[in-house]
């Protein structure tokens, strides 16, 4: 039975929600909200067994203090800081907090402090006011009673000094210079992709360098330059540029070429890639598929 | 058995694929019902979400008919596709070089359909490293994905029978942030020096960071994404890349499972479909544009 009960939750929980798709009714969409639910919690549950795994390698090449063991210590070290220093003190919180009108006319006149209005939606059921989605509470069938109403909420910050330092200060810096070295991967990759070797690879080339110079504000003195040389070939696929003005014509063929080829290409493969997607989440809804639960 | 339809039978009794569609329709019914009478009888269809309903049914109703065409025998023609093709040579280069092979099953979790079948292939080339004795190595950024990866490659070794060289911790957790997860990667890459680096699952921006530092180290790649936005990254940095629906048909096509096959073919018919529709479709807006006739709402609408 390893692998047939969770077929059989996988066939189950997937019924429920595709019939949660097209079908309105209340069991079911409790149903799928609760599947939903349960992802969630599993996965938090799961977090525990990958940080286990993180730290048994760790503290395995702590121990046996094998090459590089030194930066083991530092990750270590930074988990136990943080996991002290938010047990102590807690996560940073963003918590609204509802305030009367008069309050609210007087902080956003101030300036002092973010405030906000929302229309929340309640039930009334026995004398008690319930909150609801506005999706629960446009179906008739639920409640005896139902209202809406203006709440004014003041927005409260906690700002603790180690979570600035933490994600301000270390966290957001360290993750923007790992974005920043795309850039120059990128300019490694397109020095060693657009070469004129086929066919396949000169329209690469040239269609590259049109949309990189026509993305800049120096493409279009390029295009006001070179027109008696590029325009005549730009023509040919987007006759449009030759009635452009001479400023312009190249950041319009650049847009051209991002708008036609370029999008229609990227809808066929996600035409393709959404068709595999069904047919594989069908082979795995009905069993065939069984490579991810260990064979037998 | 009709009322459980995953339930494999013994040895000496088989089930007749065509009571499937019986007992799945039995599972569907007890549903319907089950739900009705919870619900008081009240049921409302979603008139908006029918015509993708109709058209998922239409494209399930294909899958179906040829997987129960596939089991009835015969040949079904799938084309070559060198990624999958060359797996066998990237794990063949990292044996003769002494490396290890890296396998990155994507950066989503377990819920998402690219990662699910990043980890189907994983169970093949496990297996692979497995007879050929190579070391595999499996980072990943969820802890669901690490549990899902560890059964995976373990049932791979036993299948293969080297349940000795299995090391759980080469299947390793290293952290849910997208750029943290990718400098861990580089890291393991630039000290490691993997000789084949195989990325096959849901990728962002971090694609470009790993392709690019495993090409620096001189590693073959294979990499495979249903993410339109990756794919020149993938082109431009690895030796060869699955192109969206070649990553759900690498499991077909590795196993060479009829039936799975069977699944590619009605994929395929149901693409021939899409194709004539947009085609229809475009004929009717040329002559809605150029020979003035009404519009195509206002067609449906007389309809």
């Amino acid at each position: 039975m390893k692998r047939e009960i969770p077929l059989l939750i996988t066939f189950f929980s997937c019924l429920v929600l595709i019939l949660d798709f097209v079908i309105k009714n209340e069991v079911l969409a409790r149903l799928a909200a609760a599947i939903n639910d349960y992802v969630s919690i599993l996965a938090t549950f799961a977090l525990v067994l990958g940080l286990a795994s993180l730290f048994g390698v760790h503290f395995n090449r702590i121990y046996k203090k094998r090459e590089n063991w030194g930066f083991s210590v530092v990750l270590v070290l930074g988990f136990a800081f943080s996991l002290l220093a938010y047990c102590l003190y807690g996560v940073e919180k963003e918590y609204e907090v509802p305030i009367p009108l008069d309050r609210y006319e007087v902080l956003s006149k101030a300036g002092e402090a973010q405030v906000r209005e929302e229309t929340v939606h309640y039930l009334l059921v026995d004398g008690r006011e319930i909150r609801v989605g506005q999706e629960i509470f446009e179906l008739d069938a639920i409640g005896p009673e139902h209202k809406k109403k203006k709440v004014f909420y003041y927005q409260v910050h906690s700002n603790y000094w180690f979570d600035t330092f933490i994600f301000g200060n270390v966290f957001t810096p360290l993750g923007a210079t790992m974005f920043s070295l795309l850039a120059f991967f990128m300019a490694s990759a397109a020095f060693r992709a657009f070469r004129a070797k086929s066919i396949p690879a000169t329209l690469l080339l040239v269609s590259a360098f049109f949309v990189m110079l026509g993305r800049v504000p120096i493409g279009a003195f390029v295009g006001q330059w070179l027109e008696f040389i590029l325009l005549p070939i730009a023509t040919l696929i987007f006759p449009e540029a030759w009635i452009s003005p001479s400023n312009q014509w190249f950041s319009e063929f650049a847009g051209f070429i991002m708008n036609v080829p370029n999008t229609a290409g990227q809808r066929a493969i996600m035409i393709g890639a959404a068709l595999g997607m069904v047919a594989a989440s069908l082979r795995i809804w009905i069993g065939l598929e069984k490579e991810h639960l260990g064979r037998d | 058995m009709l009322f459980w339809p995953f339930f494999e039978p013994p040895a000496t009794e088989t089930m007749h694929y065509s009571q499937r569609p019986f007992s799945y329709a039995i599972c569907l019914w007890l549903m319907l019902t089950g739900s009705l009478h919870a619900s008081g009888g009240f049921i409302t269809i979603k008139t908006s979400e029918v015509p993708t309903f109709v058209f998922l049914v239409v494209l399930c109703g294909c899958i179906l008919y040829y997987i129960s065409q596939a089991r009835k025998g015969g040949k079904l023609y799938v084309r070559k596709i060198p990624a999958l093709n060359s797996v066998n040579e990237a794990v063949g280069r990292a044996t003769e070089m002494g490396r290890a092979c890296l396998y990155i099953p994507g950066i989503m979790d377990i819920d998402d359909i690219q990662t699910l079948a990043g980890l189907n292939i994983l169970g093949s080339v496990s297996a692979k490293t497995s007879v050929y004795d190579c070391e595999l190595k499996v980072p990943v950024t969820r802890s669901m994905v690490l549990t899902t990866a560890q059964d995976v490659v373990k049932e791979a070794y036993l299948r293969t029978g080297h349940p000795d060289t299995y090391n759980a911790s080469n299947i390793q957790y290293l952290t849910d942030e997208q750029f943290a997860f990718a400098a861990g990667v580089n890291g393991i890459i630039v000290r490691e020096k993997p000789a084949a680096i195989l990325m096959l699952g849901t990728f962002y921006a971090e694609s470009l960071l790993i392709a690019e530092t495993g090409n620096h180290i001189g590693a073959i790649q294979i990499a495979g994404t249903a993410e339109p936005s990756q794919l020149p990254f993938f082109v431009a940095a690895c030796d060869y890349v699955l192109i969206g629906e070649e990553l759900f048909a690498a499991s077909a096509y590795l196993s060479q499972d009829p039936m799975l096959l069977g699944s590619l073919k009605g994929q395929d018919v149901a693409k021939i479909m899409i194709m004539i529709a947009i085609v229809i479709a475009a004929v009717i807006e040329l002559g809605i544009q150029f020979l003035g006739l009404p519009s195509a709402l206002s067609i449906f609408q007389f309809m």
